[in-house]
Protein backbone atom coordinates (compact mmCIF):
# COMPACT_ATOMS: atom_id res chain seq x y z
CA UNK A 1 0.00 0.00 0.00
CA UNK A 2 1.20 3.47 -0.92
CA UNK A 3 2.18 5.57 2.11
CA UNK A 4 0.83 9.10 2.19
CA UNK A 5 3.30 12.00 2.31
CA UNK A 6 3.40 13.78 5.69
CA UNK A 7 2.45 17.44 6.07
CA UNK A 8 2.67 19.67 9.15
CA UNK A 9 0.23 22.56 9.30
CA UNK A 10 1.80 25.12 11.67
CA UNK A 11 -0.76 27.87 12.30
CA UNK A 12 -1.92 29.25 15.65
CA UNK A 13 -5.38 30.33 14.48
CA UNK A 14 -7.53 27.22 15.01
CA UNK A 15 -10.07 28.02 12.29
CA UNK A 16 -7.39 28.79 9.74
CA UNK A 17 -5.53 25.64 10.79
CA UNK A 18 -8.67 23.58 10.18
CA UNK A 19 -9.00 24.99 6.64
CA UNK A 20 -5.35 24.28 5.76
CA UNK A 21 -5.48 20.83 7.35
CA UNK A 22 -8.63 19.93 5.40
CA UNK A 23 -7.15 21.14 2.09
CA UNK A 24 -4.04 18.97 2.63
CA UNK A 25 -6.02 15.92 3.73
CA UNK A 26 -8.20 16.27 0.63
CA UNK A 27 -5.07 16.44 -1.48
CA UNK A 28 -3.95 13.10 -0.03
CA UNK A 29 -1.54 14.06 2.75
CA UNK A 30 -1.22 12.61 6.22
CA UNK A 31 -1.58 15.83 8.28
CA UNK A 32 -0.47 16.86 11.75
CA UNK A 33 -1.93 20.17 12.94
CA UNK A 34 0.29 22.26 15.20
CA UNK A 35 -0.73 25.46 16.99
CA UNK A 36 2.45 26.93 18.46
CA UNK A 37 6.03 27.55 17.47
CA UNK A 38 7.83 25.61 20.18
CA UNK A 39 5.88 22.39 19.51
CA UNK A 40 6.41 22.96 15.79
CA UNK A 41 10.23 22.98 16.17
CA UNK A 42 10.15 19.66 18.03
CA UNK A 43 7.68 17.99 15.65
CA UNK A 44 9.56 19.13 12.53
CA UNK A 45 12.77 17.51 13.86
CA UNK A 46 10.94 14.36 15.03
CA UNK A 47 8.71 13.67 12.02
CA UNK A 48 10.82 14.96 9.07
CA UNK A 49 7.74 16.04 7.05
CA UNK A 50 7.50 16.25 3.24
CA UNK A 51 5.44 19.42 3.36
CA UNK A 52 5.14 22.29 5.87
CA UNK A 53 2.49 24.99 5.81
CA UNK A 54 3.98 27.71 7.98
CA UNK A 55 2.44 30.79 9.57
CA UNK A 56 4.93 33.52 10.50
CA UNK A 57 3.56 35.24 13.61
CA UNK A 58 3.00 32.66 16.34
CA UNK A 59 3.26 32.39 20.12
CA UNK A 60 6.67 31.40 21.56
CA UNK A 61 8.58 30.91 18.30
CA UNK A 62 7.97 32.77 15.03
CA UNK A 63 7.77 30.99 11.69
CA UNK A 64 11.04 32.43 10.39
CA UNK A 65 12.95 30.53 13.11
CA UNK A 66 11.26 27.28 12.12
CA UNK A 67 12.03 28.00 8.46
CA UNK A 68 15.68 28.54 9.44
CA UNK A 69 15.68 25.18 11.30
CA UNK A 70 14.29 23.36 8.27
CA UNK A 71 16.75 24.90 5.81
CA UNK A 72 19.68 24.11 8.14
CA UNK A 73 18.72 20.44 8.56
CA UNK A 74 20.20 18.10 5.92
CA UNK A 75 17.52 15.50 6.61
CA UNK A 76 14.92 18.02 5.45
CA UNK A 77 16.49 18.83 2.05
CA UNK A 78 13.37 17.72 0.17
CA UNK A 79 10.86 19.31 2.51
CA UNK A 80 8.61 21.83 0.79
CA UNK A 81 7.76 24.93 2.81
CA UNK A 82 4.76 27.10 1.96
CA UNK A 83 4.62 30.33 3.96
CA UNK A 84 1.03 31.28 4.73
CA UNK A 85 0.92 34.75 6.22
CA UNK A 86 -0.80 38.12 6.27
CA UNK A 87 2.48 39.97 6.73
CA UNK A 88 3.60 40.76 3.18
CA UNK A 89 6.77 42.62 4.17
CA UNK A 90 7.98 39.84 6.49
CA UNK A 91 7.14 37.21 3.85
CA UNK A 92 9.04 39.16 1.18
CA UNK A 93 12.22 39.01 3.21
CA UNK A 94 11.88 35.21 3.61
CA UNK A 95 10.80 34.46 0.06
CA UNK A 96 14.22 33.14 -1.11
CA UNK A 97 14.12 30.41 1.57
CA UNK A 98 10.53 29.34 0.93
CA UNK A 99 9.16 27.20 -1.87
CA UNK A 100 6.09 29.38 -2.06
CA UNK A 101 4.61 32.40 -0.28
CA UNK A 102 0.85 32.67 0.01
CA UNK A 103 -0.73 35.84 1.38
CA UNK A 104 -3.85 35.56 3.52
CA UNK A 105 -6.71 35.34 2.84
CA UNK A 106 -5.75 32.09 1.08
CA UNK A 107 -8.24 30.29 -1.09
CA UNK A 108 -9.03 26.73 0.01
CA UNK A 109 -9.29 25.43 -3.53
CA UNK A 110 -6.10 27.20 -4.61
CA UNK A 111 -4.15 25.67 -1.72
CA UNK A 112 -5.72 22.30 -2.47
CA UNK A 113 -4.53 22.46 -6.10
CA UNK A 114 -1.06 23.67 -5.16
CA UNK A 115 -0.34 20.98 -2.59
CA UNK A 116 -1.72 18.30 -4.94
CA UNK A 117 0.81 19.40 -7.52
CA UNK A 118 3.64 19.28 -4.93
CA UNK A 119 2.74 15.77 -3.76
CA UNK A 120 5.41 13.91 -5.68
CA UNK A 121 8.86 14.48 -4.10
CA UNK A 122 10.99 16.98 -6.12
CA UNK A 123 13.74 14.45 -6.96
CA UNK A 124 11.48 11.99 -8.69
CA UNK B 1 57.31 137.77 14.99
CA UNK B 2 56.91 134.11 15.73
CA UNK B 3 54.64 131.80 13.92
CA UNK B 4 51.82 131.92 16.50
CA UNK B 5 51.67 135.71 16.32
CA UNK B 6 51.66 135.57 12.56
CA UNK B 7 48.83 133.05 12.59
CA UNK B 8 46.98 135.16 15.11
CA UNK B 9 47.37 138.29 12.93
CA UNK B 10 46.23 136.37 9.91
CA UNK B 11 43.21 135.10 11.79
CA UNK B 12 42.33 138.66 12.78
CA UNK B 13 42.60 139.85 9.21
CA UNK B 14 40.49 137.01 7.84
CA UNK B 15 38.01 137.63 10.65
CA UNK B 16 37.73 141.29 9.65
CA UNK B 17 37.11 140.29 6.05
CA UNK B 18 34.41 137.84 7.09
CA UNK B 19 32.75 140.39 9.42
CA UNK B 20 32.65 143.06 6.75
CA UNK B 21 31.01 140.66 4.32
CA UNK B 22 28.93 138.93 6.97
CA UNK B 23 25.55 139.51 5.31
CA UNK B 24 26.80 138.28 1.98
CA UNK B 25 28.29 135.06 3.46
CA UNK B 26 25.19 134.50 5.62
CA UNK B 27 22.95 134.68 2.57
CA UNK B 28 25.24 132.21 0.75
CA UNK B 29 24.94 129.82 3.72
CA UNK B 30 21.22 130.37 3.96
CA UNK B 31 20.79 129.45 0.31
CA UNK B 32 22.82 126.25 0.70
CA UNK B 33 21.09 125.23 3.91
CA UNK B 34 17.69 125.91 2.42
CA UNK B 35 18.49 123.76 -0.61
CA UNK B 36 20.15 120.92 1.16
CA UNK B 37 18.57 120.79 4.58
CA UNK B 38 14.98 121.81 4.09
CA UNK B 39 14.19 120.37 0.70
CA UNK B 40 10.58 119.20 0.81
CA UNK B 41 10.07 120.56 4.34
CA UNK B 42 7.86 123.59 3.88
CA UNK B 43 6.68 126.06 6.57
CA UNK B 44 9.45 127.25 8.90
CA UNK B 45 12.02 126.90 6.17
CA UNK B 46 13.37 130.49 5.67
CA UNK B 47 13.59 131.44 9.35
CA UNK B 48 15.28 128.21 10.41
CA UNK B 49 17.74 128.47 7.53
CA UNK B 50 18.59 132.05 8.52
CA UNK B 51 19.12 131.03 12.14
CA UNK B 52 21.44 128.16 11.22
CA UNK B 53 23.31 130.44 8.82
CA UNK B 54 23.79 133.05 11.60
CA UNK B 55 25.00 130.39 14.03
CA UNK B 56 27.38 129.05 11.40
CA UNK B 57 28.76 132.54 10.91
CA UNK B 58 29.24 133.05 14.68
CA UNK B 59 30.98 129.73 14.96
CA UNK B 60 33.29 130.56 12.05
CA UNK B 61 34.17 133.93 13.62
CA UNK B 62 34.80 132.31 17.02
CA UNK B 63 37.06 129.80 15.34
CA UNK B 64 38.95 132.63 13.69
CA UNK B 65 39.48 134.08 17.20
CA UNK B 66 41.57 130.97 17.80
CA UNK B 67 39.31 128.65 19.74
CA UNK B 68 39.26 125.52 17.56
CA UNK B 69 37.25 123.66 20.23
CA UNK B 70 34.18 125.65 19.31
CA UNK B 71 34.62 124.46 15.71
CA UNK B 72 34.30 120.87 16.93
CA UNK B 73 31.29 121.72 19.12
CA UNK B 74 29.74 123.42 16.14
CA UNK B 75 30.23 120.26 14.07
CA UNK B 76 28.47 118.18 16.70
CA UNK B 77 25.66 120.71 16.91
CA UNK B 78 25.23 120.68 13.10
CA UNK B 79 25.04 116.91 13.05
CA UNK B 80 22.50 116.90 15.87
CA UNK B 81 20.05 119.24 14.18
CA UNK B 82 20.24 116.96 11.16
CA UNK B 83 22.59 118.90 8.87
CA UNK B 84 23.99 116.34 6.50
CA UNK B 85 27.61 115.86 5.58
CA UNK B 86 26.68 117.06 2.12
CA UNK B 87 25.47 120.43 3.54
CA UNK B 88 28.64 120.75 5.55
CA UNK B 89 30.76 120.30 2.41
CA UNK B 90 28.65 122.91 0.63
CA UNK B 91 29.11 125.40 3.52
CA UNK B 92 32.87 124.89 3.27
CA UNK B 93 32.77 125.56 -0.44
CA UNK B 94 30.77 128.77 0.13
CA UNK B 95 33.24 129.89 2.77
CA UNK B 96 36.17 129.31 0.43
CA UNK B 97 34.43 131.12 -2.42
CA UNK B 98 33.77 134.04 -0.09
CA UNK B 99 37.43 134.17 1.10
CA UNK B 100 38.68 134.01 -2.49
CA UNK B 101 36.35 136.84 -3.49
CA UNK B 102 37.10 139.18 -0.53
CA UNK B 103 40.63 138.54 0.75
CA UNK B 104 43.74 140.30 -0.47
CA UNK B 105 45.69 138.01 -2.89
CA UNK B 106 48.86 137.97 -0.71
CA UNK B 107 46.82 136.75 2.30
CA UNK B 108 44.74 134.34 0.30
CA UNK B 109 46.64 131.04 0.77
CA UNK B 110 47.10 131.58 4.50
CA UNK B 111 43.48 132.65 4.92
CA UNK B 112 42.30 129.55 3.06
CA UNK B 113 44.45 127.29 5.23
CA UNK B 114 42.95 128.87 8.40
CA UNK B 115 39.44 128.33 7.06
CA UNK B 116 40.40 124.77 6.05
CA UNK B 117 41.54 124.10 9.63
CA UNK B 118 38.23 125.40 10.90
CA UNK B 119 36.36 123.15 8.48
CA UNK B 120 38.45 120.17 9.46
CA UNK B 121 37.58 120.64 13.12
CA UNK B 122 33.91 121.08 12.27
CA UNK B 123 34.01 118.01 10.03
CA UNK B 124 35.82 116.07 12.76
CA UNK B 125 33.22 117.10 15.34
CA UNK B 126 30.50 116.19 12.88
CA UNK B 127 32.07 112.80 12.20
CA UNK B 128 32.64 112.04 15.89
CA UNK B 129 29.09 112.79 16.78
CA UNK B 130 27.96 110.83 13.74
CA UNK B 131 30.07 107.97 14.93
CA UNK B 132 28.09 107.92 18.13
CA UNK B 133 24.87 108.12 16.18
CA UNK B 134 26.04 105.30 13.93
CA UNK B 135 27.12 103.21 16.92
CA UNK B 136 23.76 103.85 18.60
CA UNK B 137 21.96 102.89 15.40
CA UNK B 138 24.04 99.73 15.08
CA UNK B 139 23.23 98.88 18.68
CA UNK B 140 19.54 99.41 18.02
CA UNK B 141 19.61 97.23 14.89
CA UNK B 142 21.55 94.52 16.72
CA UNK B 143 18.96 94.55 19.50
CA UNK B 144 16.07 94.36 17.06
CA UNK B 145 17.84 91.57 15.22
CA UNK B 146 18.42 89.61 18.41
CA UNK B 147 14.78 90.04 19.34
CA UNK B 148 13.71 88.86 15.88
CA UNK B 149 16.10 85.91 16.00
CA UNK B 150 14.76 85.04 19.43
CA UNK B 151 11.18 85.12 18.22
CA UNK B 152 12.13 83.21 15.09
CA UNK B 153 13.85 80.53 17.17
CA UNK B 154 10.73 80.14 19.30
CA UNK B 155 8.58 79.91 16.17
CA UNK B 156 10.92 77.38 14.55
CA UNK B 157 10.80 75.26 17.69
CA UNK B 158 7.01 75.43 17.68
CA UNK B 159 6.78 74.58 13.99
CA UNK B 160 9.24 71.71 14.45
CA UNK B 161 7.20 70.40 17.35
CA UNK B 162 4.01 70.50 15.29
CA UNK B 163 5.80 68.85 12.34
CA UNK B 164 7.15 66.14 14.63
CA UNK B 165 3.70 65.52 16.01
CA UNK B 166 2.27 65.33 12.49
CA UNK B 167 4.98 62.87 11.43
CA UNK B 168 4.36 60.82 14.54
CA UNK B 169 0.61 60.80 13.87
CA UNK B 170 1.24 59.80 10.27
CA UNK B 171 3.63 57.03 11.27
CA UNK B 172 1.09 55.83 13.80
CA UNK B 173 -1.59 55.84 11.10
CA UNK B 174 0.59 53.76 8.76
CA UNK B 175 1.48 51.29 11.53
CA UNK B 176 -2.12 51.18 12.69
CA UNK B 177 -3.45 50.40 9.22
CA UNK B 178 -0.74 47.77 8.64
CA UNK B 179 -1.52 46.15 11.99
CA UNK B 180 -5.31 46.23 11.53
CA UNK B 181 -5.07 44.96 8.00
CA UNK B 182 -2.80 42.13 9.19
CA UNK B 183 -5.05 41.26 12.13
CA UNK B 184 -8.15 41.24 9.93
CA UNK B 185 -6.64 39.02 7.27
CA UNK B 186 -6.29 36.03 9.56
CA UNK B 187 -10.00 35.70 10.46
CA UNK B 188 -10.83 36.67 6.90
CA UNK B 189 -8.67 33.77 5.69
CA UNK B 190 -10.52 31.39 7.99
CA UNK B 191 -13.91 32.69 6.78
CA UNK B 192 -12.92 32.38 3.16
CA UNK B 193 -11.46 28.90 3.57
CA UNK B 194 -14.46 27.58 5.46
CA UNK B 195 -16.99 29.00 3.01
CA UNK B 196 -15.01 27.36 0.21
CA UNK B 197 -14.93 24.05 2.09
CA UNK B 198 -18.72 24.12 2.14
CA UNK B 199 -18.84 25.14 -1.53
CA UNK B 200 -16.47 22.32 -2.53
CA UNK B 201 -18.73 19.84 -0.79
CA UNK B 202 -16.12 18.72 1.76
CA UNK B 203 -18.97 17.96 4.16
CA UNK B 204 -21.37 16.65 1.55
CA UNK B 205 -23.32 18.20 -1.33
CA UNK B 206 -25.29 21.47 -0.83
CA UNK B 207 -28.72 22.23 -2.17
CA UNK B 208 -29.16 25.21 -4.53
CA UNK B 209 -30.20 27.64 -1.82
CA UNK B 210 -27.21 26.70 0.33
CA UNK B 211 -24.86 27.01 -2.66
CA UNK B 212 -26.29 30.46 -3.41
CA UNK B 213 -25.79 31.67 0.16
CA UNK B 214 -22.26 30.30 0.40
CA UNK B 215 -21.28 31.98 -2.85
CA UNK B 216 -22.67 35.28 -1.50
CA UNK B 217 -20.61 34.85 1.67
CA UNK B 218 -17.52 34.30 -0.46
CA UNK B 219 -18.17 37.37 -2.60
CA UNK B 220 -18.46 39.51 0.50
CA UNK B 221 -15.26 38.08 1.94
CA UNK B 222 -13.43 38.84 -1.31
CA UNK B 223 -14.77 42.41 -1.29
CA UNK B 224 -13.63 42.91 2.32
CA UNK B 225 -10.24 41.51 1.50
CA UNK B 226 -9.87 43.90 -1.45
CA UNK B 227 -10.79 46.89 0.72
CA UNK B 228 -8.14 45.97 3.30
CA UNK B 229 -5.54 45.56 0.58
CA UNK B 230 -6.39 48.96 -0.88
CA UNK B 231 -6.22 50.67 2.52
CA UNK B 232 -2.87 49.05 3.22
CA UNK B 233 -1.51 49.91 -0.24
CA UNK B 234 -2.62 53.53 -0.01
CA UNK B 235 -1.05 54.02 3.39
CA UNK B 236 2.19 52.20 2.51
CA UNK B 237 2.70 53.96 -0.80
CA UNK B 238 1.91 57.33 0.81
CA UNK B 239 4.42 56.73 3.57
CA UNK B 240 7.09 55.75 1.03
CA UNK B 241 7.27 52.12 2.19
CA UNK B 242 6.51 50.72 -1.25
CA UNK B 243 9.42 48.73 -2.71
CA UNK B 244 9.00 48.26 -6.45
CA UNK B 245 10.55 45.08 -7.81
CA UNK B 246 12.73 45.00 -10.89
CA UNK B 247 11.75 41.83 -12.68
CA UNK B 248 11.36 40.93 -16.34
CA UNK B 249 7.79 40.36 -17.41
CA UNK B 250 5.59 40.34 -20.47
CA UNK B 251 3.04 43.19 -20.80
CA UNK B 252 0.73 40.99 -22.86
CA UNK B 253 0.66 38.38 -20.05
CA UNK B 254 -0.68 41.09 -17.74
CA UNK B 255 -3.44 41.92 -20.19
CA UNK B 256 -4.36 38.25 -20.56
CA UNK B 257 -4.49 37.79 -16.80
CA UNK B 258 -6.60 40.90 -16.12
CA UNK B 259 -8.87 40.04 -19.05
CA UNK B 260 -9.60 36.54 -17.76
CA UNK B 261 -10.04 37.78 -14.16
CA UNK B 262 -12.67 40.38 -15.04
CA UNK B 263 -14.42 38.85 -18.05
CA UNK B 264 -17.18 37.36 -15.90
CA UNK B 265 -17.67 40.64 -14.02
CA UNK B 266 -18.25 42.40 -17.37
CA UNK B 267 -20.50 39.66 -18.71
CA UNK B 268 -22.61 39.79 -15.54
CA UNK B 269 -23.30 43.47 -16.28
CA UNK B 270 -24.15 42.66 -19.89
CA UNK B 271 -21.18 44.57 -21.34
CA UNK B 272 -18.34 43.24 -23.47
CA UNK B 273 -14.68 43.25 -22.49
CA UNK B 274 -12.18 43.53 -25.37
CA UNK B 275 -8.41 43.22 -25.40
CA UNK B 276 -6.03 44.45 -28.04
CA UNK B 277 -2.26 43.87 -28.06
CA UNK B 278 -0.51 45.66 -30.91
CA UNK B 279 2.61 44.38 -32.66
CA UNK B 280 4.63 47.28 -31.25
CA UNK B 281 4.29 46.09 -27.63
CA UNK B 282 7.71 45.05 -26.29
CA UNK B 283 8.01 41.28 -25.65
CA UNK B 284 9.33 41.96 -22.17
CA UNK B 285 9.79 44.97 -19.94
CA UNK B 286 11.53 45.44 -16.59
CA UNK B 287 9.46 46.52 -13.60
CA UNK B 288 7.11 45.28 -10.91
CA UNK B 289 4.75 42.81 -12.54
CA UNK B 290 2.20 42.55 -9.71
CA UNK B 291 2.00 46.33 -9.25
CA UNK B 292 1.68 46.91 -13.00
CA UNK B 293 -1.13 44.36 -13.08
CA UNK B 294 -2.72 46.20 -10.16
CA UNK B 295 -2.75 49.44 -12.19
CA UNK B 296 -4.50 47.68 -15.07
CA UNK B 297 -6.96 45.80 -12.80
CA UNK B 298 -7.96 48.97 -10.96
CA UNK B 299 -8.59 50.78 -14.25
CA UNK B 300 -10.56 47.84 -15.67
CA UNK B 301 -12.66 47.37 -12.48
CA UNK B 302 -13.43 51.09 -12.51
CA UNK B 303 -14.39 51.04 -16.18
CA UNK B 304 -16.72 48.06 -15.68
CA UNK B 305 -18.27 49.68 -12.58
CA UNK B 306 -19.13 52.87 -14.43
CA UNK B 307 -20.29 51.30 -17.70
CA UNK B 308 -23.85 50.07 -17.97
CA UNK B 309 -24.10 49.46 -21.70
CA UNK B 310 -21.52 48.94 -24.41
CA UNK B 311 -17.97 47.83 -23.80
CA UNK B 312 -14.67 48.17 -22.01
CA UNK B 313 -11.56 47.96 -24.17
CA UNK B 314 -8.05 47.13 -22.91
CA UNK B 315 -5.33 48.11 -25.36
CA UNK B 316 -1.55 47.98 -24.98
CA UNK B 317 0.88 49.48 -27.41
CA UNK B 318 4.55 50.36 -27.74
CA UNK B 319 5.69 53.98 -27.79
CA UNK B 320 9.14 54.49 -29.26
CA UNK B 321 12.04 52.53 -27.77
CA UNK B 322 11.68 53.67 -24.21
CA UNK B 323 7.99 53.44 -23.33
CA UNK B 324 4.90 51.30 -23.55
CA UNK B 325 1.27 52.31 -23.15
CA UNK B 326 -1.69 50.80 -21.30
CA UNK B 327 -5.07 52.15 -22.31
CA UNK B 328 -8.50 51.36 -20.86
CA UNK B 329 -11.48 52.81 -22.74
CA UNK B 330 -15.13 52.52 -21.83
CA UNK B 331 -18.52 53.62 -23.09
CA UNK B 332 -19.65 54.44 -19.55
CA UNK B 333 -20.97 57.43 -17.67
CA UNK B 334 -17.91 59.59 -18.30
CA UNK B 335 -16.46 62.23 -15.98
CA UNK B 336 -17.47 65.89 -15.81
CA UNK B 337 -14.77 68.55 -16.10
CA UNK B 338 -15.34 69.48 -12.48
CA UNK B 339 -14.98 65.91 -11.19
CA UNK B 340 -11.84 65.46 -13.29
CA UNK B 341 -9.98 67.56 -10.67
CA UNK B 342 -10.66 65.15 -7.82
CA UNK B 343 -10.87 61.63 -9.25
CA UNK B 344 -7.28 60.82 -8.24
CA UNK B 345 -7.75 61.97 -4.65
CA UNK B 346 -8.07 59.19 -2.06
CA UNK B 347 -11.55 58.31 -0.75
CA UNK B 348 -13.16 60.20 -3.64
CA UNK B 349 -15.61 59.11 -6.20
CA UNK B 350 -16.78 61.43 -8.92
CA UNK B 351 -20.29 61.43 -7.52
CA UNK B 352 -20.61 60.93 -3.76
CA UNK B 353 -23.67 58.76 -4.36
CA UNK B 354 -21.62 56.40 -6.51
CA UNK B 355 -20.01 54.83 -3.46
CA UNK B 356 -23.43 53.60 -2.47
CA UNK B 357 -24.30 52.50 -5.98
CA UNK B 358 -20.94 51.10 -7.09
CA UNK B 359 -19.25 50.09 -3.84
CA UNK B 360 -15.59 50.44 -3.01
CA UNK B 361 -13.87 52.97 -0.77
CA UNK B 362 -12.61 55.20 -3.55
CA UNK B 363 -8.94 54.29 -3.43
CA UNK B 364 -8.59 52.56 -6.81
CA UNK B 365 -7.56 55.58 -8.89
CA UNK B 366 -5.57 57.13 -6.07
CA UNK B 367 -3.46 53.97 -5.88
CA UNK B 368 -3.14 53.91 -9.68
CA UNK B 369 -1.76 57.46 -9.64
CA UNK B 370 0.66 56.75 -6.76
CA UNK B 371 1.94 53.59 -8.49
CA UNK B 372 2.30 55.26 -11.90
CA UNK B 373 4.28 58.08 -10.25
CA UNK B 374 6.48 55.61 -8.35
CA UNK B 375 7.24 53.87 -11.68
CA UNK B 376 8.16 57.21 -13.31
CA UNK B 377 5.25 56.86 -15.69
CA UNK B 378 2.44 59.23 -16.66
CA UNK B 379 -1.34 58.96 -16.73
CA UNK B 380 -3.83 60.84 -18.88
CA UNK B 381 -7.62 60.90 -18.73
CA UNK B 382 -9.84 61.75 -21.69
CA UNK B 383 -13.49 61.89 -20.80
CA UNK B 384 -16.73 63.76 -21.25
CA UNK B 385 -19.88 63.34 -19.20
CA UNK B 386 -22.08 60.77 -20.93
CA UNK B 387 -19.47 59.91 -23.54
CA UNK B 388 -17.25 57.37 -21.80
CA UNK B 389 -13.70 57.64 -20.51
CA UNK B 390 -10.21 56.66 -21.61
CA UNK B 391 -7.30 56.26 -19.17
CA UNK B 392 -3.88 56.15 -20.80
CA UNK B 393 -0.86 55.07 -18.73
CA UNK B 394 2.62 55.40 -20.21
CA UNK B 395 5.35 53.37 -18.49
CA UNK B 396 9.09 53.08 -19.12
CA UNK B 397 10.31 49.82 -20.68
CA UNK B 398 12.97 49.74 -17.99
CA UNK B 399 13.39 51.79 -14.85
CA UNK B 400 15.84 54.71 -14.95
CA UNK B 401 19.33 53.90 -13.64
CA UNK B 402 19.72 55.07 -10.07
Amino acid sequence: METKPLALVIEDNEDQNLVFTTALKQAGYEVESIFNGETARKRVAATLPDMVILDLHMPEVDGNVILGDIRADKRLQNTRVILATADAAFADSLQPQADLVLLKPISFSQLHQLVSRYKSPPNE
Amino acid sequence: MDETDMTSDLRQMVKQQVESGRDELASLYQKDIQELLFTNRSGIRPRMAAQIAEQEMDALLKALDGSSVSGREHGIWLSQIGVSHQTLLRLGKSTRQFIIAHTHPTLLLDALSIVDQYEETVALGFAQDREELILAEQERIRGALQLAVGRYTVEITEVKKIADQATEANEFKTKFIARISHELRTPLGALMGMAEMLQEGVYGPLNDQQKNLVSRILNNVITLSRIFSELLDQSQIESGQLRLKKETFSPSAIVESVYSNYLSMALKKGITLHKEITARVPQTVIGDQARTEQILSNLVVNAIKFTNTGSVNIRIDGQGEANWVLRVEDTGTGISEEDMQTIFEPFRQADETTSRRYGGVGLGLSIVLLLVKAMNGTIRVDSKLGQGSAFTVTLPVQPAQE
